[in-house]
Formats: structure tokens, C-alpha cells, sequence
């Protein structure tokens, strides 16, 4: 150990020292941690009783101090580390967190973990800001004051939940248990919100498929009977339409893309706007929007006229070939070059190379198909092409999606539900999934009214105001509540227009059901608690039981949640709990699995094959195989608006988290160098969008990067709420300009089919 | 491969510039790991901004951060000799002997220092050197999304790093300002 | 890492320092060319002003360290590569002969009754063997000469200082130590230009002690445009990072306070008026005696040495090794060319 070694440890030590904080802040030892936040809170409740006396409560209670946490902490003291898993976006990666002293300093990937594999992303590694986010929910609140006034009153847990009993019960009572609407979005408390929702009697469940990818799962499943899922590593050509993987991540598909990239696959790239995707791609196509339909459509037609697809495969495992081959006829490659302004020799070529390549080749069909009405088509489309060149449980091609089985807690069974759900479900949509909803037409039929009134609103993880197009819509959808709770750990647009807002607790705060992901390496991860939840937070089990106990649907949540755990890890092998409990996931071995299924060649579909041709699509009346309808132009002087996302944030749930809106500030509105000159717009200067719905301000980032006939903005920027004291009033929400379209089967949200003006504002 | 007693390690960094996305979870990574306060940062990616004309365009992504050259401007200039470059080639400041003149960041050709005014220290990188001490690797190297980042000791041919260099041309940041960067970047 | 690291405070002291070491300077060749009798007044306020606008100086420098409780480390080394540790030792030890020095000037009433005071009687003893005889004298010869170099040193250090960074192209000059001494010497000389119109022995001395600082700030400013010429030129023949760097003063945002400010106000204006009182000795006449020229000429230098600190201190900095990033802090590619 030579001298300078001997230093730099030594100065390192100091140096650290120097950089402990005496702030002020909860004590470090957890043991004295619940004892200080009470007293904290007493003296908080003391002024704010003081406050509520003089103001009538203002939002202040949303605000707050920066947790002592973060900024005082040392990476010195004992170190716990207790796996978990990310909560920020759906991805759902393995993380572990270190805990010092009762506080969480860090996050680091899990590399058991078979998606992420050690990795996370600048979102999962900002996790500790949401944990110590001083805008954090802290305690119950009831409404003090007009509906988004911002005048609230502390409440306690008692309180809260008994109003919140009170007021479900009434509407139950005025209107029956399906005047109430409860929305969620996916995570692994989930489940016991929808389980309320089914004990309460209502059919009215909303999830967010239909603001995103209801179009690919309905496409896929009525093709293949399940959704299957990309061999991406080892597949040698990879086709994309607008998946921006790289900046839309989802592991282990964006990682998997990476690490083949200039290595063992060639990869090509469809997408009017020049995302990060397109720069690493090896081939990008600046397709026009709306026309991925028509590029996929004459790529069958080249491999079907030919001959370069998989024949033994197609008469083996396909129904409907003999049709497919009539329908394709006119969806010539020429054809395609003049609805997608994309050369006819590109697109033969494409077709040319994917066959070729295939069965190690994939048109990769990503997450989100909520971009216009020809979205399931397109999907159903992406599925045909896939299938037709035979990539099906194959390596680099399409897997049969794998999950572990566990155990299930009973529960007495739920009330039978007369009425019908508001969105008219399954009769409205018949192909989807009838729990996940219809958003658009719920929205539409509770401000008609019909065919009853929908008047109390359950709102678990989710911000409607910033997920449905046509924001204004929502806000009336609001207003014509009369009760409206949201469980949430940010004060977000939405809750800010609550009569209640309930405080959950983060996912670091909580230890969550067993959930195994589909993928094609089956596995289990076990989310642990890091530390015990901040302030007055709770897990929503906790809320929903005590919630149920005061609805009288106590015997639905008469278990804890230590026990329904247990029953889950029933079904798993003594190694695999093991696994679980020490590095919070379980992967089964030998996956992925090739040919298993392909051999038997029996698929979850009426006719027990591949169907190009839906027989479930003919049945219920929608086209059997993919039609294309050409979108309309935007009228002179207009643009399409197009929306999408960055790596950095999820949705509208993190622009409030400093180390990310560090990063990127707020939203501008993309547009093209030629169209900013006749517009007179310069770079970072200010510009007016209208559309039909709305308008609003923003900044322009006039760029190369996009076609001339569209813009393009960031979505879930604009947020209003004051509470959120970084993100309020950063950019503009695309979705207060996004008018309410929807395709037709399946009735998922078009966010790309409304056209807009710009102008330079002063 | 040399066992000898007089053979150093230096560590280095190996970036697969195209596998960079800008997915800045190397650059939340650091901030978390080393507790470095908003506004600064100790690295970053250097954006090069989209190139070309439509549809013919490039855009690439370059993380940055202290360079630990051999040759590193800022020790030379640091009057307290507070600056001080380890056996394994990482440039780190000893907290006892800085006095704050910053006159290391105006020597440093990379702009990888800065002032931490909350705790009143220089921020830099430092290879995560509390990690290595633990046998793991720096905190962005492990979160590294597009797998762009690679870490170990260049002098070590077997190395991961040694062979990517020798198998790759490669370049680094500002080669004429003679400072025999550590921080290479490979096609 | 896009904001000034060095500003306000550093730019005074760079201007402080070179005052007080033009002041030691002069003061020294003062003594070295008029013997005993001729030049005392300048040599005696030089004495009295240098060592204090480098204190000043010093302590602005001090201040603006971010870690300044551990500044008595610059003395606990000697970092031979590290201009600031010469220049910090430089400075120590210019601090304490010029203090000495100014204390030496005093007129022996002046140093007894300074002694007499009750906590310096202890000094007195010590200190008294330095007025008896002709000891006086003989330090302040010895003391001048020692100012010489170290008057230089502090003025040339600050230079190098910038100088020595190839990670700023605007400072990366060989020219820049040079241009910053002659300065420094300059404002020093202007300074008691301006200091030694006000006193009672200027009167009496008859313009003799006016025409050696006026010559010798006309030499200086002379050396100065001298220098600013080939600065240029080089720096256009330089690397592309030095030849856009110099952009800022070329068009760029430090175009008017460098061409106005550094050379039209302090250089060329009191070039023409120091020339203006001195030329009737060209034809052996008596040279113009003017106190409002004296603090003129004197205030005019003083301003271009203090906007010259600026210019670099701040332009400098904007300059980092990437051209790109020069042109982007300087507003845009439309502000430079």
C-alpha cells in the first residue's frame, strides 16, 4: 500500500466529512423517526388549525420543506440494502435501495433482474426524489373551499375515510353503486382498488389501455390469441413504427436493442419526427404520419406476390391465408410510395430484406397504439406481416408471453352487478378487454348522462386531466361530479380538483403483493419496504380495507397483506421464496423456450390458428383484414399535431421531480426550419398554438428534426396545479389541444388527428 | 499477461459513443451516488445538436466528465497541491489542503470541475472511488442503459476497456491540449 | 460550469497588485537614478503606496476563496508548477519588504513617535539601529534593489497566471505577461502621477520628479501599444481555439470597452497628453506644469489598466478551449463572425 493510497483514503474520509449537512430534518435512528413526525405533526395540525381558522386552509399544506433526508445524508453508517422494485413508470425493474440510517440514498438496478439486468434509468435513479419530494402528499385533505380553489382542510385518516364512506354511500343510495366510476392505473396495489370497486357493485372500471395500447393488444390477441412478445436480442433485422425505444424505454426491449446495435442486427426505422431511435437506426424512413398502414400493407403484398414468405408455417398455423392474398391486390408498393411520400424500391426492398432475413426477423410493434383510426388495423396488420414470414416462437422473433402462476387469497365472491358499465361495454367494443374500459366513452356518456348518471368518481394513480385529449372535456366531466376522491402521492391537476385527496405511499414506502411480468423469461420480483412511509402516508391495501370496513364490505378485505403475500409464494418452489425474500426476484430457469408451441401449432383463437383473417373481427362486424383509410390533410397553413415522450419523464407524473426537470425544463413545440421562417418564428421565442379544443403558449424548438407538415410537443407538460412548485405552469399540456378522437374498434384514444395553427406570440 | 510489483493500474472509461441514447440515467446516477446538489453536475452528455438537412440527418450523444488525464492541467495549477492524481490515474482533490481559489477550473480544458456551493468543495468526478474501494464499478458504468459505458484498467490487456481500445479506433476530447485523457470514446 | 468562476474580485486585485508593484518599481528607480537627493518624493510615496494596494488586494483575494479558512496552506508549500504558489509566496514576501520599505521612508520623527507607542516600544529597540547613521540610506538602497525584482515578479506573475491556461485560448498568449507588467507598472507609475501633483515637494522639486514619470509612463504605454500589436497579430496566426478567442475584442461583445476603453482612454489619451507636457523638452525648454493634466493623464491610465483586467479577467473566461462554446456565450454565431 503505497503512500498516496494511504492519502487518498484518508482525505477522502475527511473530505466526506466535510460534506455532512447539520440540517434540520427528522432524526436519523427509524425508532425516533415516527415519534418526531407526530410531534411534527401535531405542531403542523396546530397551525393548521390556526390557518384553517383564518383562511379557510389554503394549499400550503401541499407545499412544504425538503425532507431533512436527502441532503444529510452520509454514505458513511450502516448500510441496508432491500430490494425493490421501480414505481415510476411501467417498466417495473428490479432495484435495489440503500438504506443509511432510516434514509434511502440510493438506487441501484438489480442485476438478477431479467429486464433491466443491473440498469436504471434516470427516472428509476431520481426515485429518491419522489420519496423526498417536499410537494409530496402528507396528510389527508377535504375540501374547504370551491372545486379547485386550493382551500383545503387537514384531515385526519378517520376523518377522511368516514367523509369519503359517507358521501359513496350516498351516491349509492341516489343513483346505485354504478353512479360511482373508479379509475386506476396498473401497479401492484392496484388489485385491491378494483377489488372495492367490484364489492361497491359497480361495473365502472376505467383503466388507461385505451389511452395507449389497446389497439396492439386487441390487434395481436384476435390474431394470435395472446400478445406475444420480441426475441429483440437475437433477432437480426428489426423493423419499428414510431417505437422511440430510446426514448420511450422499455426494458428489456430498449436494452436488448442497444446492446445488438452495429452488431448482430440491422435495424430500420420508421417515424415522421427524427427521434433518438432514428439516429441510431441504420435505416431511418421519415414515413408520413398517419401511413404506416399503407407501408406495411404493400410490404405483405411484395412478400405475398413473391413468395417470400414461410409457406409450411402459413398452412400450417394460419387461417385465412387464400384471403389475405385476394385483399392485398390493390395495396401496391406504388400505391404505398404516394400515401407514405416513401420511395416504392425503399419499400420492396424492406419487404425484401425482412423476408430474407426472417424467421430472425421482427416488425417490432412496441406499447403504444394510440396515434389515429387506423391504429388497430395497423396493428393487425404488424401481426399478419409477422406471421406470414413464419418469426413465431422462434429465436429473434415473436415468443409466447410467460408468467408464473401464484397463489390467490380467497374472498367471498362479489356482488352479481346489474347495470351496464357507462361505456356500454362489452357490447360498445366487443373485442376488448371489458375491465380496462373505454375512456372516451365513458367521458362522453357521463356528460350525457346516459344511460344513467355517473356522479362519484374513485381516482387511484391517475391524473384524467392530463391523460384524456380534450382537457376541457375533462374538466366539466369534473365539475359534474359530485364526489370526486383521488389517491395519489403527488397533488397532481387532478387531485387538486378533489373533494378528497388521499395520501399513498410510495413504492419505497411499501411492501407490495408478488407480481410476475409477462415476458419471455418468466419471473416473480417481491417489492420490499426501504423505509417506513413519510408522514402520514399509507399503502392503498391500507386504504382500502379501512375504506371497505366503513362501506360495510368488510368480508372482502378480511386478510392482511403479510398473509395474501404468503398465499402468492404458495405455489412457488422453497428456492424460489428464497430468491424472493434475499434479492426480491425469481426468474424460472431455461428461458426463453423456443418451438414448444410452435410444434403443437394450437393457438387461443376460434379456428385454433394464427388468424390473418379475424374471425372475431367478421363477427362482430369490424374488417377482417387490415383496411386503410387515408387520414384527412390539415387544411392550409395548419399542422398535425403530434405528441410523444422523452426518456426522462413518465407521462405527467415526474415533471415535479427536480433531478429530472433539472434535465429538461419544460416542453416546446417542434417545427420545421421552412415552415418557422414563413412564420416568422425564431428558435426559443414564443408561439400560440390553437387547435379546435384549446390553445396555449409555449416555446418553439425549430428544428430539422420533424416534416414540414406536422409539430410536435412533449407530452405532459402544463401543469396548473400550484402545489406542484417546480412543474406548475412549465410548457403547455398537449392535451388541452388534443381534440377527442378515437378509432373505431377499438375505442382507443387518436392523440395525432388533430390539426393545429401556429403563431409567433409577442 | 505481466505479473510485476512496478506495473500500475489506470482506470479508465471506454465509451461506445453510438449507444448513447441521452438517456441521462448515468448523469441522475452520479448526482444520487455522490450527493451532488442541483444546479451542477459532475458529469453530463455533450449534445451535438441535430445535423444536416432534412431527411438527411445525425445526431450524436457523447457523456462527459472529468477526464483523469496523466497529464492533468489542474494539478499543475493547483497552488496547495490540494489536486493530486492517485497511482491509478484518478485526479482527486484532498479537502484538507483546498483552499477554493477555483483556479483548477479555470485550467481545466473539459470544464469538469465546478464549484459545490452548498458543501463548499470542488465537485468532480471520481470514478466512484469509494466503489472501486468495494470492487464495483462506477455508478454510471452499472446503470449504463445502452451498455455505452465501459470502466477497468486500460493497463491490463485482458481488460475489458484494453481490448475495446485495441480492437476499435478511438479518440478523446482535446487531444492537443496534451493531457492524455482517460476517458476514451470508441466508434 | 457556463458562469464566471473569477469576476469582480479578482479583477480589482489584479489591478491593486499591479499598482502597488508599479509603485515599488518606480520608487526603486527612483532611488537607483537620483541618488540621494534628486527623485526622493517620488521614491518616498512610491514606498508609501506600495505595499498597500497589494494588501488590499491580497485580502479581496482571500475573500474570494471558496474554502478560506485553509488559505495559510498556499504557505505551507511551494508548488514550483503553480504560478499561484509563486505568486502567493511572491506576494508574502513583497508584502512584508514593502511594508518595511514604506516604514524606512518615514521621516525619523515620524518612526519615533510610531515607536513610541506603548505595544511597539518593544519594537523600537529592535528597530532603531535602522535610522542611526547612515544606516538609513543603506536599507533603503538595499531595499530598493530587492524591489526591483520583486516588483517585477508580482507584476509578471499575474500573467502568467492566465497565461499558463491552454483551457482559456484569450489568456493563452506568450504576450500576456508582458502586456500585464508593463501595465502594472504603468498604473503604478500613473498613480503617483497623480498622487506626488498633490504634494508640497512637487512644487519645490520643479517639475524634475513630473518629467521622470511622465518618461516613464510613456515609455511603458509605448511598450504596452508595443505589445497589444504583435498580441494580435500572433493570436490571428494562432491555433483556431486562440484565433477565435480573439473574436471577443474583434466584434464580440468586449469590442468597444477593449478598442475604446484599454487603448483609446488608457493608452492613447494620456499618451498624447503626457507627450503634449513633455515635449517642450525637446527643444530644451522647460516642460508643461499642469496639475489638471497630471491627474488627467494619471486617472486615464489608471481606468485603461483597470478595464484592461477586466477585458481579460472576463473575456478569459469566456474563451474555453471550444470555439463553440466561445461563439455560444457570446450570444450566438450572429454576434461573431
Amino acid at each position: 500500500m503505497n503512500e498516496e493510497n494511504g492519502t487518498c483514503k484518508e482525505s477522502k474520509a475527511v473530505g466526506k466529512e466535510k460534506k455532512q449537512i447539520a440540517e434540520p430534518g427528522p432524526p436519523k435512528s427509524e425508532r425516533g423517526r415516527l415519534v418526531m413526525d407526530r410531534r411534527r405533526f401535531l405542531s403542523l395540525s396546530v397551525s393548521a388549525a390556526a390557518l384553517v381558522a383564518a383562511s379557510g386552509g389554503s394549499w400550503r399544506f401541499l407545499a412544504g420543506t425538503a425532507h431533512g433526508g436527502l441532503d444529510s445524508k452520509t454514505v458513511q453508517g450502516a448500510t441496508r440494502v432491500v430490494p425493490t422494485v421501480c414505481g415510476l413508470c411501467t417498466n417495473k425493474c428490479g432495484a435495489l435501495a440503500r438504506v443509511v440510517d432510516g434514509v434511502v440514498v440510493k438506487l441501484d438496478g438489480n442485476p438478477r433482474h431479467p429486464k433491466s439486468r443491473g440498469k436504471l434509468c434516470a427516472r428509476g435513479q431520481a426515485g429518491l426524489q419522489l420519496l423526498y419530494d417536499p410537494n409530496r402528499l402528507k396528510v389527508p385533505l377535504i375540501r374547504a373551499g370551491a372545486r379547485g380553489s386550493g382551500q383545503w382542510k387537514r384531515a385526519s385518516w378517520q376523518e377522511a375515510l368516514d367523509y369519503t364512506a359517507e358521501r359513496l354511500l350516498q351516491i349509492k343510495e341516489r343513483y346505485g353503486p354504478q353512479g360511482v366510476l373508479f379509475s386506476s392505473t396498473e401497479e401492484f396495489q392496484e388489485r385491491f382498488f378494483l377489488d372495492l370497486a367490484e364489492a361497491f357493485g359497480s361495473p365502472n372500471t376505467i383503466r388507461h389501455p385505451t389511452q395507449c395500447l389497446v389497439a396492439n393488444n386487441v390487434a395481436f390477441f384476435h390474431t394470435y390469441g395472446t400478445v406475444p412478445l420480441p426475441d429483440l436480442a437475437n433477432s437480426c433485422l428489426i423493423l419499428m413504427a414510431g417505437a422511440n425505444r430510446a426514448e420511450a424505454i422499455i426494458t428489456p426491449d430498449t436494452l436488448d436493442l442497444f446492446e445488438n446495435l452495429h452488431y448482430r442486427s440491422k435495424f430500420i426505422y420508421l417515424d415522421p419526427r427524427y427521434t433518438v431511435t432514428a439516429s441510431k437506426a441504420d435505416i431511418w424512413i421519415p414515413i408520413k404520419p398517419g401511413t404506416d398502414l399503407a407501408f406495411v400493407l404493400a410490404m405483405i403484398h411484395v412478400i405475398v406476390k413473391e413468395n417470400l414468405y414461410d409457406r409450411a408455417f402459413v398452412e400450417q398455423c394460419t387461417h385465412g391465408f387464400d384471403k389475405l392474398v385476394e385483399h392485398i391486390e390493390p395495396y401496391t408498393p406504388e400505391w404505398a410510395a404516394r400515401e407514405c411520400e416513401v420511395p416504392a424500391v425503399q419499400i420492396v426492398e424492406i419487404a425484401r430484406m425482412f423476408a430474407s432475413a426472417a424467421p430472425r426477423a421482427i416488425f417490432y410493434y412496441g406499447r403504444r397504439s394510440s396515434f389515429d383510426r387506423n391504429q388497430t388495423a395497423f396493428r393487425r396488420a404488424l401481426a399478419i406481416v409477422n406471421a406470414i414470414v413464419g418469426n413465431w416462437d422462434s429465436p429473434g422473433g415473436l415468443l409466447p408471453p410467460q408468467s408464473v402462476s401464484l397463489g390467490f387469497t380467497l374472498i367471498p365472491p362479489f356482488p352479481d352487478i346489474e347495470a351496464p358499465r357507462i361505456d356500454g361495454l362489452p357490447e360498445s367494443y366487443p373485442l376488448n378487454n371489458t375491465q380496462d374500459g373505454v375512456y372516451s366513452r365513458a367521458r362522453e356518456n357521463v356528460l350525457k348522462g346516459e344511460p344513467y348518471p355517473v356522479k362519484g368518481w374513485m381516482v387511484y394513480k391517475q391524473n384524467p386531466l392530463h391523460g384524456m385529449p380534450d382537457r376541457a372535456k375533462t374538466q366539466k366531466m369534473i365539475d359534474q361530479m359530485e364526489f370526486l376522491c383521488v389517491i395519489d402521492v403527488l397533488p397532481s391537476d387532478t387531485a387538486w380538483q378533489a373533494d378528497v385527496i388521499l395520501p399513498e405511499a410510495t413504492y419505497l414506502e411499501r411492501e407490495d403483493p408478488l407480481h410476475t411480468e409477462s415476458s419471455i423469461r418468466p419471473h416473480v420480483v417481491y417489492r420490499q419496504q426501504a423505509v417506513e412511509p413519510l408522514y402520514e402516508s399509507r399503502p392503498n391495501f391500507w386504504i382500502m380495507k379501512e375504506l371497505a370496513g366503513r362501506l360495510g364490505l368488510g368480508s372482502y378485505f378480511d386478510y392482511d397483506l403479510k398473509t395474501y403475500i404468503e398465499n402468492q409464494m404458495m405455489t412457488l418452489s422453497e428456492e424460489a421464496r428464497q430468491a424472493l425474500r434475499e434479492y426480491g426476484v425469481w426468474t424460472r430457469e431455461g428461458y426463453p423456450k423456443y418451438g414448444e408451441h410452435r410444434a403443437k401449432g394450437r393457438f387461443r383463437t376460434p379456428t385454433g390458428k394464427i388468424e390473418i383473417y379475424s374471425t372475431r373481427f367478421e363477427q362482430q362486424g369490424k374488417d377482417p383484414l387490415p383496411v386503410y383509410q387515408p387520414l384527412p390533410k390539415p387544411p392550409l397553413g395548419q399542422f398535425r399535431l403530434l405528441m410523444g415522450r422523452n426518456a426522462y419523464f413518465t407521462h405527467a407524473a415526474l415533471q415535479n421531480n427536480r433531478w429530472l426537470l433539472h434535465l429538461y425544463p419544460e416542453n416546446r413545440l417542434w417545427i420545421h426550419p421552412e415552415e418557422a421562417r414563413r412564420l416568422g418564428i425564431r428558435d426559443g421565442t414564443t408561439v400560440e398554438v390553437v387547435s379546435p379544443v384549446g390553445r396555449g403558449t409555449l416555446k418553439a424548438y425549430v428544428t430539422e428534426a420533424i416534416r414540414r407538415d406536422c409539430v410536435y410537443m412533449d407530452h405532459g407538460f402544463g401543469h396548473t396545479s400550484p402545489a406542484l412548485e417546480a412543474a406548475c405552469g412549465r410548457g403547455v399540456s398537449d392535451q388541452t389541444l388534443i381534440a377527442d378522437a378515437a378509432d373505431e374498434v377499438t375505442g382507443g384514444v387518436s392523440y395525432h388527428e388533430t390539426f393545429v395553427e401556429v403563431r409567433a406570440a409577442a | 499477461m505481466k505479473q510485476g510489483q512496478g506495473r500500475f493500474k489506470r482506470y479508465a472509461m471506454v465509451v461506445e459513443v453510438k449507444k448513447c441514447f441521452n438517456c441521462k440515467g448515468c448523469v441522475v446516477a452520479c448526482r444520487a451516488e455522490n450527493n451532488v446538489p442541483l444546479p451542477i453536475s459532475r458529469n453530463w452528455i455533450e449534445e451535438s445538436g441535430i445535423r444536416g438537412r432534412y431527411p438527411f440527418l445525425g445526431q450524436t450523444f457523447e457523456p462527459a466528465a472529468c477526464n483523469h488525464c496523466e497529464r492533468p492541467p489542474c494539478e499543475r495549477v493547483c497552488p496547495t497541491g490540494a489536486t493530486y492524481r492517485t497511482s491509478e490515474g484518478i485526479v482527486m482533490v484532498d479537502n484538507r489542503k483546498c483552499i477554493g481559489c477555483k483556479y483548477c477550473i479555470q485550467a481545466c480544458p473539459y470544464q469538469a470541475r465546478s464549484v459545490n456551493r452548498r458543501d463548499k468543495v470542488i465537485e468532480k468526478c471520481t470514478f466512484c472511488i469509494h466503489r472501486l474501494e468495494e470492487g464495483r464499478i462506477p455508478a454510471c458504468v452499472e446503470t449504463c442503459m445502452g451498455g455505452a459505458r465501459h470502466f477497468g484498467d486500460v493497463n491490463n490487456p485482458d481488460s475489458e476497456v484494453a481490448r475495446l481500445l485495441a480492437h476499435k479506433d478511438s479518440y478523446v476530447k482535446k487531444s492537443e491540449a496534451g493531457t492524455r485523457p482517460a476517458f476514451y470514446y470508441v466508434f | 460550469m457556463e458562469s464566471f468562476q473569477w469576476g469582480w474580485l479578482i479583477m480589482v486585485y489584479l489591478f491593486l497588485g499591479g499598482l502597488g508593484a508599479g509603485a515599488c518599481f518606480v520608487s526603486g528607480l527612483a532611488v537607483y537614478l537620483g541618488g540621494r537627493d534628486a527623485y526622493r518624493n517620488i521614491a518616498r510615496w512610491g514606498a508609501y503606496m506600495a505595499p498597500f494596494p497589494v494588501m488590499l488586494g491580497s485580502g479581496l483575494l482571500v475573500f474570494d476563496l471558496f474554502r478560506p479558512w485553509n488559505f495559510y496552506r498556499l504557505f505551507l508549500t511551494l508548488e514550483p508548477t503553480s504560478p499561484m504558489s509563486i505568486g502567493s509566496w511572491l506576494l508574502l514576501v513583497f508584502t512584508g519588504t514593502s511594508l518595511f520599505n514604506a516604514f524606512l521612508w518615514l521621516p525619523r520623527e515620524a518612526k519615533e513617535r510610531f515607536l513610541s507607542r506603548r505595544r511597539l516600544r518593544r519594537w523600537k529597540r529592535w528597530l532603531e539601529w535602522t535610522w542611526r547613521g547612515d544606516n538609513e540610506e543603506r536599507l533603503r538602497s538595499v531595499l530598493a534593489a530587492l524591489g526591483l525584482p520583486l516588483s517585477a515578479g508580482v507584476g509578471l506573475y499575474t500573467g502568467i497566471l492566465l497565461g499558463a491556461i491552454p483551457a482559456r485560448p484569450f489568456w493563452n498568449t506568450p504576450m500576456l505577461a508582458q502586456l500585464f507588467l508593463f501595465s502594472a507598472f504603468s498604473t503604478g507609475t500613473a498613480a503617483l502621477i497623480v498622487l506626488t501633483s498633490f504634494t508640497r515637494e512637487h512644487a519645490l522639486a520643479g517639475g524634475r520628479d513630473a518629467k521622470l514619470l511622465y518618461t516613464l509612463d510613456i515609455l511603458l504605454i509605448c511598450l504596452e501599444i508595443l505589445i497589444i500589436v504583435p498580441f494580435i497579430l500572433h493570436a490571428y496566426l494562432a491555433t483556431s481555439s486562440i484565433q477565435h478567442s480573439l473574436r471577443l475584442i474583434l466584434g464580440g461583445p468586449y469590442t468597444v470597452l477593449f478598442w475604446v476603453g484599454v487603448v483609446g482612454l488608457g493608452l492613447l489619451a494620456p499618451l498624447a497628453l503626457e507627450a503634449y507636457e513633455i515635449y517642450p523638452m525637446l527643444f530644451k525648454r522647460q516642460a508643461h506644469h499642469s496639475r489638471a493634466l497630471e491627474v488627467a493623464s494619471g486617472l486615464l491610465v489608471l481606468t485603461g489598466g483597470l478595464l484592461l483586467r477586466y477585458v481579460f479577467v472576463f473575456g478569459g473566461q469566456m474563451s474555453h478551449f471550444d470555439p463553440g462554446a466561445a461563439i455560444a456565450m457570446a450570444g450566438g454565431a450572429g454576434a461573431l463572425p
